[in-house]
């Protein structure tokens, strides 16, 4: 049975055509699809296929055309009226999957909900800052999920945020978690007392689920947008007014700040917010070495110490130097189970022990850009070098971020990789390529890999690498050596994906999984750092 | 609001004044509809430059909020002597005053392309086209979709059969999936190709571009802008950057292409759903031919 729609004068993106022409043709009962322009050729073709003269008369190649071939008259429309759906899907203001209400504009949103205090802009780039003026000025607090604003408008934007004393997180904000709510990529925290503002995604996602973990809570975590802290001429707007609002926060007893190598006066003028604000924080900046701590505020060396310095601060009356004693009594393993220094310097030579002749290079394969940072800027300092697409200096960048060169370490969330692509933390399976990638290469002698999961992120992360780690371990194997794959999971138990059973599927590939990034990323270049000074023995095998 | 920019204009650019209304906004681009029954478009990156593109020298939140695309709203650009200027239901909400104008050709890099092709050695080229189909066939690996000609569709059946009627390729115009139906970019790379072949081809190109010529009232819109392009020999910018990276990878001119493409074809391919992929597979096929 044959059935025919026709759409007059209608452009639509050929990705959204496609996309509405696969997802019929998958229907069942669907023996063909076509969903196409209506030009003389497409119109010849249709009639091959037994589509009547009556039923295609009158069109022009400008006219979209949407022919259904099917079992019955039933599926047939049924089938056309699922491409016209998918078609109509941007336009469509009813109820979506979950329930949850839809509207087309800002404003229809606001009278569906007339009480929300925030709106979240996700629209092309261009588009976005025009949205979030008329959500300032709407009074709402803002979170521009978009990224391809110009920074003359997120200066502007910013200037008129501060002005109504509203939060802008953004513009490319990712993350955030308020009032208990994860917003985009984040995670299911329990509520407690630590604030978190962050100017990096994945960095806040590892902060929020380390505070979780050791059984702590998190009041608000605010993004801030990447440029927020690194741009002078943005100077921390966000920053600056998110701390303020921490400060000002009852249920908030810590303030923490993360953020990507920031500006130098930017930095300065968030270390004197957070002295301002009479409560006790902890700063991190990624790339930068920690500064002297002070009585209520402590410079942390990287993420998984920020979460735990917070988590002792967070214990009413304490000062910076007495959380620092309760972290060094718990001899620096915490509550959370894990290895301390020593131990992963045996874990590392007993991996490396099993390494073949050759085999000297760590390869990182991250999905989080924070996660990527902190591993290179820790690996680059103890292995004496490592390759980037991340690195801002030259000899170091690589000249092809597809092939690895002796030590590497990739963010494959970076724009060269998805380009017409989804994000590796929404689809994994890039990185999945390129883990059988760095299996096959003989020099590679450690995978150092970040699995995040949370909201957002795709619903099997780790089952996603499983077969790729298996294979790569096998062709080592194969080779007469052998690969040790190390990762972290940034996650908590409520996340819909479950950290437990993500742990359980990487263990179970073999993988050995570290309970911070920054822990994994020890063991990891210790591995390599092994390999690479060890010398060989007569069989191949690193002498240890 | 009054702007002063700089302009590149493709070279299929209809010479001011003219008026064209706005017919699609997206991420990269700004489509208008011309009077003369084909698109022109306002390019966010000079990357995306082609033949009846125009790229100006101003902020893209400015040009595009001056074309803010709300449904029952009439948008238009004016083009006179001097410059641009924008409207929105009569109200011009920017003029753009041209303070530098630049007419940008593609045909010379393309020569020197076709050049170096023909120079280079049998053994070179086909180690070359293995690379391209290599890096097409590692994207598809990745998760590329295939091209809308040669997935298992009822357009990729259809199109087998095509090849063996007499008019092919020029039963291609208009032909097959996408807003810009799949036929038309095959085409706009099998011409390049044969333009790349060499004097042998000339003869079949000029045919091919009567045949086509003939057809353009076969296509839609978006397929007429492509193929005045690819009939006039003013390939987009980043299929002529691509070509040019095989030429001279192929020659050995270019240390440097070799890494550059990868790169290159992820953009290529980058390009609508399956326009980048369809491209490829002409230019490929239009290369080949020679090689056989």
């Amino acid at each position: 049975m044959k059935h025919v729609s026709v759409r007059k004068d209608s452009y639509y993106d050929s990705v959204f055509l496609m996309l509405a022409s696969r997802g019929v043709q998958k229907m069942p009962g669907v023996k063909d699809a076509v969903v196409a322009m209506a030009t003389p050729m497409n119109l010849d073709l249709l009639a091959d296929m037994g589509f009547t003269a009556d039923s295609l008369a009158g069109l022009s190649p400008n006219d979209l055309i949407i022919a259904i071939d099917a079992d019955s008259e039933e599926k047939a429309k049924e089938a056309a009226a699922e491409a016209e759906a998918a078609l109509n899907k941007k336009k469509d203001t009813s109820l979506q999957g979950g329930g949850l209400p839809h509207s087309p504009t800002l404003e229809a949103g606001r009278k569906l909900l007339p009480e929300a205090n925030i709106a979240l802009i996700s629209v092309p780039g261009a588009w976005a800052a025009r949205e979030a003026r008329k959500s300032l000025n709407a009074g709402l607090h803002t979170m521009i999920f978009s990224d391809n604003v110009s920074l003359e408008d997120e200066i502007t934007l910013k200037k008129l945020a501060v002005s109504k004393n509203l939060l802008l997180m953004g513009p490319d904000c990712g993350t955030a978690i308020i009032n208990g709510i994860p917003l985009c990529f984040a995670n299911v925290v329990r509520r407690g007392n630590i604030g978190v503002v962050a100017a990096s995604g994945t960095g806040l996602q590892e902060v929020t689920c380390l505070v979780d973990r050791y059984g702590k809570g998190i009041s608000q975590a605010i993004g801030t947008g990447g440029r927020d802290l690194k741009n002078a001429a943005v100077g921390g707007m966000t920053s600056l007014l998110a701390i303020e609002a921490l400060a000002r926060d009852p249920e908030t007893k810590v303030i923490v700040v993360v953020s990507k190598p920031p500006a130098a006066e930017v930095a300065q003028k968030v270390v004197d917010a957070l002295r301002a604000s009479g409560k006790p924080a902890v700063a991190h900046f990624l790339g930068l070495a920690p500064a002297a701590d002070e009585t209520s505020l402590a410079f942390a060396a990287n993420l998984e110490e920020t979460a735990r310095l917070a988590c002792q601060l967070a214990e009413a009356g304490r000062t910076v130097a007495e959380a620092r004693a309760a972290l060094a009594k718990s001899g620096g393993s915490g509550s959370a189970g894990q290895p301390e220094l020593a131990e992963i310097k045996r874990m590392a030579a007993s991996e490396a022990a099993l390494l073949g002749s050759g085999q000297k290079y760590l390869r990182g394969l991250f999905t989080g850009g924070t996660l990527a940072d902190e591993a290179l800027f820790l690996a680059h300092k103890e292995l004496g070098g490592v390759y980037s697409n991340n690195q801002t200096d030259k000899t170091w960048q690589l000249a092809d971020p597809f092939k690895s060169r002796e030590h590497t370490i990739v963010d494959l969330g970076d724009d060269i990789f998805t380009v017409g692509k989804p994000h590796p933390m929404i689809d994994p399976g890039a990185r999945a390529e390129r883990i059988l990638q760095e299996g096959n290469d003989p020099a590679c002698a450690v995978l150092l890999l970040d699995v995040v999961i949370g909201y957002g992120s795709h619903p099997d992360p780790a089952g996603a690498c499983v077969e790729a780690i298996l294979e790569a371990r096998k062709a080592a194997e194969q080779r007469g050596g052998y690969l040790p794959v190390v990762a972290s999971l940034t996650g908590t138990s409520a996340d819909p994906q479950n950290y437990e059973r993500q742990l359980a599927l990487l263990r179970e590939a073999g993988a050995t999984v570290l309970p911070s990034n920054y822990r994994a990323a020890l063991l990891a270049l210790e591995i390599a750092r092994t390999a690479s000074m060890a010398g060989k023995g007569k069989d191949g095998r690193a002498a240890v | 609001m009054t702007i002063d920019a700089s302009c590149l204009s493709g070279a299929l650019v209809p010479s001011p004044p003219w008026t064209a209304a706005l017919a699609g906004s997206f991420s990269r681009a700004v489509s208008l509809l011309h009077p003369d029954g084909a698109f022109v478009s306002l390019v966010r990156n000079q990357a995306d430059m082609e033949a009846r593109a125009v790229h100006l020298d101003i902020d893209w939140n400015i040009l595009t909020r001056a074309l803010e695309p709300d449904e029952g709203r009439l948008c238009r650009v004016i083009r006179t002597e001097d410059g641009f200027s924008f409207q929105i239901d009569q109200t011009v909400t920017a003029t753009v005053r041209l303070v530098q104008q630049r007419v940008v050709t593609v045909k010379s890099e393309l020569k020197l392309a076709a050049q170096y092709w023909q120079a280079a050695a049998f053994r070179q080229r086909n180690l070359v086209l293995n690379e391209l189909q290599q890096y097409i066939n590692e994207e598809h690996k990745a998760g590329r979709p295939f091209s809308g000609l040669h997935d298992d569709t009822v357009f990729s059946r259809h199109f087998r059969q095509l090849q063996n009627r007499p008019d092919w390729p020029a039963n291609l115009v208009g032909f097959g999936p996408g807003t810009t139906p799949a036929g038309d970019d095959w085409l706009g790379g099998y011409l390049l190709a044969l333009d790349m072949n060499g004097e042998h081809w000339a003869a079949a190109a000029a045919q091919l571009r009567m045949e086509i010529q003939d057809r353009l009232k076969r296509t839609n819109t978006a397929g007429r802008t492509l193929l005045l392009g690819a009939l006039a020999g003013e390939t987009p910018a980043w299929l002529t950057s691509l070509a040019s990276t095989l030429a001279a990878q192929a020659a050995g001119n270019n240390a440097e292409s070799r890494y550059n493409l990868p790169e290159q074809v992820r953009y290529a391919l980058a390009h609508g759903a399956t326009s980048g992929e369809d491209t490829l597979a002409g230019l490929l096929a239009g290369l080949t031919l020679r090689e056989a």
